[in-house]
């Protein structure tokens, strides 16, 4: 009955009737796949719940070499694109603010803490880290499943979760937090470095004191949760997509599409909840 | 030959019960059904069949690393798939297995690691601490000089070795083979199938106790001076004889055809 329900919403998906059952077919498998993840989550805070204390030797490295491999990799290009963030957030915020015939420019620091703070910093460490490493993770996994590595893992007694996921999970969360506040130091940095350009008349320290002004105890919070999520759903939607299911070499390329649709529906409903809470 | 009664007196080791096996993954509705088979301590065993006849979900089965879609697996004593997941893992450190293609070992580790890794993850202790005792492993096996590759620097054959060391240093009680001889030549099947009879009756100097060896090959006519009991996998089911002589003597048509007397070739 599953498998004929699945063959057809195969069938459905690659030749479909209309737009409506396309449509359908759609929203249906993202329901799916949704409450699949969700209950994938489960198991691995599970697990990770259950053998936090076992095999620290074996894991704890493995969640350190992680930590090196996300936070170290995507590092030059985040200080790029911070600087470019950076410069483009204050330049068009002072531009715009001259514009409205504003000469006090004390929004600037309630938009940098906005944009940059809120919203794009966790989110662009997050997206940079998915392109650089999480493609490069759905390959290796994949390939190791593929390959029978699971198999052997899982014949000596080994948790393949314990030992492929969780370490992923926190290293991925992690580097996904440090790179974050890499990215919104730089970009605060190169945004003094425009603000000096336009000749706003502010000195280092008045500019640090608008920021710290619009900064709340909140915003840290949120910033480390939102970090620390963000980078995890990374780690588990590409263990899901390369672990749950057998993929073959030629069904790589479609699973990662699906890992970055699955990332980015994710963040999106992680940010929506955020903003309601 | 007749078995020793007081092995046959004591708990098998593995035994499955009315089992039912898919015997091809590629043709799932040929089925070995009602598989009755137990494994004892001192035992060694050969088991054989034609090509895709379902040895490697025999032994997967028989492993644990299969689920039954019907009858029941006991493994030391246990009836494996009811018990716990503790339990499991207890029963499955006390088995090895090597796969078909044999080249399972994880690439990102080193050789050291790939073998001691169970033995590190159970115990939670460093590779370092295992160093001593898989160095002399290595230099029994004539490969110390390869501790510290990686898998992709290794050959096949070394690869295989690798997997046996493991099996000595973790002191595997229940040790499957599939696919022996698989990819490899006279030399290195001879010098294997000598480690293989070592590991089945206990190696002094590295104070191994005797495993019992599963072995799955298609050359079943090499292997009769091994096994003390051999199993063959026929049209729709497993066949066990006790020594070679009954084998021989069989006249069942897939035996004869494994031992090379095949008229119907």
């Amino acid at each position: 009955m599953v498998e004929e329900y699945r063959s057809n919403i195969q069938h459905l998906r690659r030749y479909p009737k209309s737009f409506w059952v396309a449509a359908g077919v759609g929203v249906f498998s993202l329901f799916r796949r949704i409450k699949e993840m969700f209950f994938f989550t489960l198991i691995v805070l599970g697990v990770y719940v259950k053998k936090r204390h076992r095999a620290r030797r074996v894991i704890v490295p493995l969640i350190r070499q992680e930590i090196s491999k996300c936070g170290l990799t995507p590092l030059p290009i985040i200080l790029f694109l911070s600087a470019i963030i950076g410069f483009l957030v204050v330049g068009q915020s002072v531009v715009l603010l001259r514009l409205t015939g504003e000469v006090t420019y004390d929004l600037v620091g309630d938009i940098l803490v906005l944009v940059i703070f809120k919203e794009i910093g966790p989110l662009l460490a997050a997206l940079v880290l998915l392109v650089r490493v999480g493609v490069s993770t759905v390959v290796e996994l994949a390939g190791e499943r593929a390959s029978g590595q699971m198999e052997w893992v899982c014949s000596l007694g080994i948790d393949p979760v314990h030992y492929y996921v969780v370490p992923r999970t926190i290293g991925m969360g992690v580097a996904t937090l440090c790179l974050t506040i890499y990215l919104i130091t730089f970009s605060l940095l190169s945004g003094y470095v425009v603000v000096f350009f336009l000749d706003v008349p502010w000195k280092p320290v008045e500019y640090i004191d608008q920021i710290v002004a619009a900064l709340k105890w909140k915003d840290f919070l949120i910033l480390f949760l939102k970090a620390l999520l963000f980078g995890s759903l990374i780690a588990i939607t590409t263990c899901y997509e390369s672990l749950a299911h057998p993929v073959q070499s030629h069904q790589i390329p479609a699973t990662i599409i699906r890992v970055v649709i699955g990332c980015l529906v994710g963040w999106g409903i992680t940010d929506v909840l955020f903003y309601l809470i | 030959m007749e078995p020793d009664p007081t092995i046959q007196a004591k708990e098998p080791l593995m035994c499955l019960k009315e089992a039912e096996l898919a015997c091809s993954s590629r043709a799932p509705a040929d089925r070995l059904s009602s598989v009755r088979w137990e494994v004892r301590e001192g035992e060694c065993w050969v088991v054989s069949g034609l090509h895709a006849s379902g040895k490697t979900g025999l032994l997967k089965a028989s492993a644990g690393l299969l689920p039954l879609p019907e009858g029941r697996l006991s493994l030391f004593g246990v009836d494996y798939w009811g018990t716990t997941e503790e339990k499991m893992c207890a029963i499955r450190r006390k088995i090895g297995f090597v796969f078909e293609d044999g080249d399972r070992l994880i690439p990102r580790l080193t050789l050291a690691e790939n073998i001691a890794l169970p033995l590190c993850y159970h115990e939670n202790k460093d590779v370092s601490h295992f160093l001593e005792p898989l160095k002399a492993v290595l230099e029994y096996l004539r490969i110390p000089s390869l501790i510290n590759f990686l898998p992709t620097q290794l050959t096949f054959y070394q690869k295989q070795l690798a997997v046996l060391a493991q099996a000595i240093l973790i002191k595997s009680q229940l040790f499957f083979w599939d696919n022996f001889g698989e990819g490899l030549d006279v030399i290195q099947r001879f010098w294997l199938k000598r480690m293989l009879k070592s590991l089945s009756t206990g190696i002094e100097s590295l104070h191994s106790t005797p495993a019992v060896v599963v072995v799955a090959t298609q050359d079943l006519e090499n292997f009769l001076d091994f096994g003390t009991h051999f199993g063959v996998i026929t049209e729709n089911d497993f066949l066990v004889f006790r020594g070679a002589e009954s084998l021989k003597s069989s006249e069942n048509p897939t035996v004869k055809k494994l031992l090379g007397d095949g008229s119907e070739n």
